[in-house]
């Protein structure tokens, strides 16, 4: 039994790095893995399994969780996956293209989280649904997100009833129309929102007073602080493309009388 | 890009429905509709025109969403034109009108016309309504006037941008503000602080636990100790309870056991023995007894019922004649009423056939009522007279009428043949019929020369002007198309030469610039380094080493001169001279020489060698200078051959051009360009000629169609316009209407041959039916003459007659049958008479003594009388019958009952063991005191055995016996007070458990800590999610101010200042302008009043005065993206509904203005806007088109229409 970094892994931490040659080597019949949280089998016979965690604690431990039952029968060594957990995660990911309201978008959620229900083994599940592609609906969702998360969040309920809960929802729609940036008025202007220099100027603004309000967030290792790592390259270019989405919705509602 | 055609095929409540905007420079186009006429469909359809109708259309009321269809001519400003229909869908909805299906445009073939104007551009900019100026005046309002603001929210912005911005703020500040404290946010954190903290209390140290579980422990023991002894006292007293309450029950018990032994041997009566059961016996024999003493004498005794019943008689055989005795009863009654009616039958009889006489002489048909007969008629008969007498009149007027109608179709015809005769000849007019339709055929040449002969003005004004503004080069037109200048080609080869020359000449001199500085830069080296102190130099050296040589040769052959008298002299004359003795000889000068130059070439040497950077440096230096010096002569050779090649460039160049008649060529770059100009000078005089050849030949055709037209006018002896070179519509016009003309008569002609015709034809046809009427007319006579005979009457009898005649017989005929009626029924009432009397004797016979002397009514009642009696007794004596038979049953059944009786009391007495039923009572009594003791000494058994708590009662009773009753008393207080203690006490140990074991589960935390920390978790994920909206919404926030501001530095000056000049107008001039002003350091829009100069910040402006300077801004904005883009439709929805006539004047100035940069259509339902347009406005600048889709049509260009 072995806590251990076994082969490359992305997403973790290199903690007492080993390979398999290395532990095929040492003529044991089995290795017995712990450290990575998800099952896998790495080799075999002899095997070397990571048995993955009982349970799933967040949206990074998606799928069935499990322990490995090993039997032993005089030489011969047999293991067999052994689902335990109580309740699953889930990514509904979403292609929200072809539909023509939200009507549909939602439709096509209920459904996709169907199908996944109906891969749970009868377990209640916890899905974070993220809404993509282009769609007529994108308007409606990056002008109000805190109405249509809450609107979906009761969806799930009225549907599934608990056997489902929304862990969060991440609209990542596009207009099926993208707004031209062509050189007339308004298209300068979606532009000029789109420019870099705009974006790093507000940043820089904006910077200091990001710091103070993610420093008096506590954080956990149970919670991916994915949305407001500052640290992360990513988060603020997210930032910045969901500001200007939700800035143009707004906008637009702003026109004229025609 | 402007509209010329805006058609409404199919959209909202339109159908075909057509607008021309084509009149005017631009254009300021009215489009007036009442409500409901469908203005704002219309407005809608431009936009789904130019941008595709919008998936949720709204405007399918009449036309199914396939259906819907727009159609437009539009222009660009490169004077492009396209027709083209839009669809609703999402790809190829551009239809090309000219094919029937499936001819749809690419989807991007509206591009050369919108030039990147997108959908929003175009709604935000190019269009303003009542309802955006309202929200923008009040916008203006809002923003305080600020500069940026305003103009961002007035130009591409929108109404509403101060909202915006506020609710942004808001919804940020309401999730996090660092000042703050009751922010979402930092709610959360407090509450997750709490969590942790109540967290960490929930989790128990091990030490606590483990005491808490000792104290546990020792109190569950101690309570179960205290429990213990409490039941030990409660057993006890519960026994001594039980002995005390035992007591009575001992006492009682003994007291029974004596009186048994008391009573003795006596029977005890079995269970199913009663006491009641045996008098109920008793009284039943006696009741049986009396019942049957009563029965005997009803039977047998005094007017018993056999004795009644043999006093009763039935005559025989009357009851089965009771039917026919009812019979005779009705018929009686029967017979007695037609008595009555035989003498009214025959009075009516009588009266009748004298109606019959009277009539039959008044027609004239004889006196006896037997003669009426022969007259008699049939149905058919009936019918055939009265149909021939309705057909009479009509036969006898037709031929009246028929000869009436044919004087009037003669009189007809005569008319109609007057009028053709006036008519006269007709013309022939097929040649210049033909002639007209190949004209008109041929298109409008009229107005085609118009726009040839304008065009070739056009076109010889824009060449004049290109080859005035040409240069360089003087000659006409004709000799610019044919002027031959140097190829593109040639050009750019000169050009390249040229400007490579150019380049290297430019290289050489930077060369030679670049080489003098290096060369002044080393040579002031160099004299820096002499300037230090002498450096030796390797031919300093040389020309020492060279002297010294020379010397050491001289020397040497010194030596050997001397030599030559000896070595040793030599040597002495060596020692000598080291000596010093021959100082004044040659040697030692010599030698001195030798040594000195020795010295000098090894100080050299040595200075060589210590100082070899310093000699190194100057011996580069040195080198580099010649070089550079060298490249120098190089670069002055080459600058000369490129002076040489470009003196050689020139003369090529000015040769070429010479040969074209340019006689001073510029440099090749400008040559270009003009040759550029020349050639599009060459252009467009080339169009010109191409323009003129056409309108040469276009006049010739011209002047052959007027002469056709002439000719054929000439040939049909016509009037010929007077003008001398009549036009070729003025001749068209003429030959149209001569065509006309003849087309007019000739219809009539053709009308009144027509009737003529149809005359003639009526004509013949109402002589046939003359004679056809005539010959009817006969036929019916004949008839009627046969018909009349059997009436009676002569052949002058008219139909009414006829019809009097036969109505008068009807009725006589009804009175005979009538007559024939009433006798039947006299003769059936005698019958029916004699009938009644037969019968009535023969059952009279039978039962009535005195027959004959008694009428047959009388003698039926005296039966029915009868009848009734007999019935009556034979009732009687049937119930006396029934009565008799009961009486003797319930008498058999009474004397049954009394032997049952007799046995049941024998049964008791065997029961009792005595002989006698009298002795039963005594034996009953005390069998009953017996049963009573043994029952009651159980009772108290049993209730001792209660008592006994399982052990036996003798054994029980024996340890009661051994307490007395106050003993038991003292014993059992004392108990109580010890229980009463021992409960207080195990009252508090329960207690004491208790609160122990609630607070270990109050420090057995575990379930606690998980939960808070699940809470926690929640908190976490909350204040993360809060986090990304609120730098979203930040970022937004600040994004759009940037924006704004950016916005505002490049329009402010231009913008403000055109809309400062519009504000004015618009307002009427009660303001000079606005201009710009500060509030906290913030720059602001103000109005500047005319009348005081004074500054009127925007929200103390009026709100007609805040819409129009939001208007003004937007105006401004709008021209100066008519500069910089393609000019689009301005569309404007009634915006002056609030204004007064003034100030709307003013305003549809501002407005007529722009519609001369582009088109400009103004939706309105206000007819008097278009009123006051039209009184302020020239008619070449506004139009009038009225929108109704009622009335599905539109009156182009109706500046004088009135709506209806």
């Amino acid at each position: 039994m072995l806590h251990t970094s076994c082969g490359a892994h992305d997403h973790h931490d290199r903690y007492a790095p080993s390979t398999i040659p290395g532990l095929t080597s040492k003529g044991y019949d089995y290795w017995a893995l712990g450290h990575i949280h998800k099952f896998q089998r790495l080799a075999g016979p002899p095997a070397i399994i990571y048995s993955g965690n009982p349970q799933g604690r967040h949206i990074g431990e998606t799928g069935a969780k499990s322990c490995t039952i090993v039997t032993c029968d005089g030489d011969h060594l047999r293991n067999r996956q052994h689902s335990v957990d109580v309740l699953r995660w889930f990514h509904v990911k979403t292609d929200v293209e072809g539909c023509e309201d939200t009507d549909a978008v939602v439709q096509t959620v209920v459904e996709a989280t169907q199908q996944q229900l109906a891969q749970a083994d009868h377990l209640p599940i916890a899905i974070r649904i993220e809404l993509s592609g282009p769609s007529e609906a994108h308007r409606q969702f990056v002008k109000q997100t805190d109405y249509w998360d809450e609107h979906f969040r009761h969806l799930i309920l009225d549907h599934f009833d608990e056997r489902v809960w929304v862990e969060k929802i991440k609209f990542r729609t596009h207009s099926r129309t993208p707004l031209r940036e062509t050189d007339s008025a308004f298209g300068e202007l979606i532009e000029s929102l789109g420019n870099e220099e705009l974006a790093q100027s507000a940043l820089c603004h904006l910077q200091a007073d990001f710091e103070r309000l993610t420093n008096e967030i506590p954080t956990d290792p149970r919670v991916v602080a994915d949305e407001i790592d500052l640290e992360h390259a990513g988060t603020l270019a997210a930032v910045v493309s969901e500001a200007r989405e939700m800035l143009i919705g707004r906008l637009l509602d702003l026109g004229g009388d025609q | 890009m402007r509209l010329l055609e805006l058609q409404l095929l199919a959209y909202g409540p339109f159908t075909d429905c057509v607008l021309d905007l084509s009149a005017g420079q631009e254009g300021l186009h009215f489009v007036f509709g009442p409500n409901e006429a469908g203005k704002s469909s219309a407005l809608r359809a431009i936009h789904g025109l130019l941008y595709g109708i919008p998936a949720k259309c709204t405007d399918d009321q009449l036309h199914n969403k396939k259906s819907l269809r727009i159609g437009a001519v539009i222009k660009n400003a490169a004077k492009k034109k396209m027709r083209f229909h839009r669809r609703k869908g999402r790809k190829d909805t551009i239809l090309n009108p000219k094919v029937k299906k499936g001819g749809a445009y690419p989807d991007d073939s509206l591009d050369p016309f919108l030039c990147g104007i997108d959908a929003e551009t175009f709604d935000r900019v190019y269009g303003i309504g009542h309802e955006e100026l309202q929200r923008g005046g009040r916008e203006m309002q809002l923003l305080r006037g600020l500069v940026g603001e305003s103009l961002f929210a007035a130009t591409v912005g929108g109404a509403g941008l101060a909202e915006l911005l506020a609710s942004l703020d808001d919804e940020a500040a309401e999730l996090y503000d660092a000042k703050k404290r009751n922010v979402r946010v930092k709610t959360a954190k407090r509450d997750f602080d709490a969590l942790k903290k109540q967290r960490r209390e929930s989790q128990l140290s091990k030490s606590r636990w483990e005491k808490l579980q000792a104290e546990l422990g020792k109190a569950n023991k101690r309570r179960d100790e205290v429990v213990q002894l409490e039941s030990n006292l409660e057993r006890e007293r519960h026994k001594l309870e039980r002995f005390q309450n035992s007591l009575s029950l001992i006492v009682r018990r003994d007291n029974l056991q004596s009186e048994l032994e008391e009573l003795g041997e006596t029977v005890i009566l079995p269970e199913h023995y009663s006491v009641g059961a045996r008098g109920a016996i008793e009284t039943e024999g006696k009741q049986l007894a009396q019942l049957i003493d009563r029965l005997e004498v009803k039977l047998n005794g005094e007017d018993s019922l056999q004795q009644r019943l043999a006093a009763i008689e039935v005559p025989t055989g009357l009851i089965e004649f009771s039917e026919s005795i009812a019979e005779l009863k009705d018929h009686r009654a029967v017979i007695v009423k037609a008595r009555h009616d035989h003498a009214s039958l025959q009075r009516d009889c009588e009266n009748l056939r004298m109606e019959v006489e009277s009539a039959l002489r008044d027609l004239g048909l004889g006196r006896s009522f037997d003669e009426a007969e022969k007259f008699r008629i049939s149905p058919d008969r009936r019918t055939h007279i009265q149909t021939l007498g309705t057909d009479e009149k009509q036969l006898r007027n037709r031929p009246v009428e028929i000869r009436t109608e044919k004087k009037e179709q003669e009189l007809e015809q005569q008319s109609l043949q007057e009028k053709l005769d006036k008519l006269g000849t007709p013309l022939d007019v097929a040649h210049l019929s033909q002639t007209v339709d190949r004209l008109q055929k041929q298109g409008d040449d009229q107005k085609e020369l118009h726009e040839l002969r304008q065009n070739v003005e056009r076109a010889a004004s824009e060449a004049g002007h290109a080859l005035a503004t040409l240069g360089l080069w003087t000659g006409s037109l004709e000799e610019l198309t044919v002027l031959r200048m140097p190829l593109p080609e040639t050009v750019d080869r000169f050009s390249d030469e040229f400007y490579e020359i150019r380049e290297r000449i430019g290289a050489s001199e930077t060369d030679r610039k670049r080489l003098n500085e290096e060369i002044s830069v080393e040579q002031q080296a160099i004299n820096a380094l002499h300037q230090e102190g002498h450096v030796p130099t390797e031919h300093e050296l040389e020309q020492l080493r060279e002297h010294r040589d020379s010397l050491w040769r001289e020397l040497r052959s010194f030596v050997q001169s001397r030599s030559e008298h000896g070595t040793s002299d030599v040597v002495e004359t060596l020692a000598k001279a080291g000596d010093g003795q021959d100082r004044h000889g040659r040697f030692p000068m010599l030698a001195d020489r030798f040594a000195e130059s020795v010295a000098n070439v090894d100080v050299v040497a040595d200075r060589l060698r210590r100082e070899a950077d310093r000699v190194a440096q100057l011996a580069d230096r040195a080198t580099r200078v010649s070089e550079l010096k060298r490249q120098v002569v190089e670069n002055e050779r080459k600058a000369k051959d490129l002076d040489a090649r470009l003196s050689e460039w020139d003369t090529q160049w000015r040769l070429e051009w010479q040969a074209c008649g340019v006689l001073s060529p510029l440099a090749p770059r400008e040559m270009q360009s003009w040759l550029a100009k020349l050639r599009a000078a060459q252009q467009s005089s080339q169009v010109l000629g191409g323009l003129k050849a056409e309108l040469q030949h276009f006049e010739k055709r011209y002047q052959a169609s007027c002469q056709q037209v002439t000719d054929c006018l000439a040939a049909l002896d016509q009037f010929v316009p007077r003008t001398d070179s009549p036009s070729l519509d003025q001749l068209l016009d003429h030959a149209e209407s001569i065509l006309s003309q003849h087309r007019d008569g000739e219809q009539q002609r053709l009308a009144i041959e027509n009737d003529l015709k149809r005359s003639r034809q009526t004509l013949e046809a109402l002589n046939v039916e003359e004679v056809q009427a005539c010959e009817a007319l006969k036929n019916w006579q004949e008839k009627w003459v046969e018909a009349m005979k059997h009436l009676g009457a002569d052949a002058t009898t008219t139909a009414d007659q006829a019809n009097e005649r036969l109505n008068c017989l009807t009725r006589l005929f009804r009175h005979v049958r009538d007559i024939e009626s009433k006798q039947k029924r006299i003769a059936d009432i005698d019958k029916d008479t004699e009938a009644f009397h037969v019968s009535v004797k023969r059952l009279a016979k039978r039962f009535l003594a005195d027959v004959d002397s008694v009428p047959a009514e009388d003698a039926v009642l005296e039966l029915v009388a009868l009848l009734e009696r007999a019935r009556r007794d034979q009732e009687l004596y049937d119930r006396l019958i029934v009565e008799v038979e009961e009486t003797r049953e319930e008498l058999e059944e009474a004397e049954k009952k009394q032997v049952s009786v007799t046995q049941r009391l024998n049964d008791l007495c065997q029961l009792a063991g005595v002989q006698d039923a009298a002795a039963l009572p005594d034996v009953e009594r005390s069998s009953y005191l017996r049963a009573e003791c043994q029952q009651g000494l159980v009772q108290v058994e049993e209730q001792l055995l209660e008592l006994c708590g399982g052990k036996s009662v003798e054994d029980f009773v024996a340890q009661a016996r051994e307490w007395n009753a106050d003993d038991l008393h003292v014993r059992i207080n004392t108990l109580e007070r010890e229980l009463s203690e021992i409960k207080q006490q195990r009252d508090a140990a329960v207690v004491a458990v208790r609160d122990l074991e609630a607070e270990a589960r109050e420090a057995d935390g575990r379930s606690d800590a998980a939960e808070c920390d699940q809470a926690a978790l929640g908190l976490i994920t909350r204040m993360q999610s809060d986090a990304g909206k609120y730098m979203r919404l930040r970022m937004a926030a600040t994004m759009l101010r940037q924006q704004i501001e950016k916005h505002r530095a490049e329009n402010e000056d231009p913008l403000l200042q055109r809309a400062s000049t519009l504000f004015s107008r618009m307002t009427c001039e009660e303001y000079s302008g606005i201009r710009t002003d500060f509030e906290d350091d913030q720059p602001i829009i103000v109005g500047v009043r005319r009348s005081n100069e004074t500054l009127v910040p925007v929200q103390a402006m009026s709100d007609g005065t805040r819409d129009q300077l939001y208007l003004a801004l937007r105006l401004g904005y709008v021209e100066r993206q008519l500069v910089e883009y393609e000019p689009m439709p301005f569309i404007v929805d009634d915006i002056l509904v609030h204004y007064d006539d003034q100030r709307s004047q003013a305003t549809l100035g501002v407005l007529a203005e722009l519609a001369k940069q582009t088109q400009v259509i103004f939706f309105t339902h206000h007819w008097h806007l278009v009123e006051l347009a039209k009184d302020s406005l020239s008619p070449e600048e506004c139009f009038v088109h009225q929108l109704d889709s009622r009335e599905r049509e539109t009156s182009p260009r109706m500046a004088s229409s009135r709506p209806r």
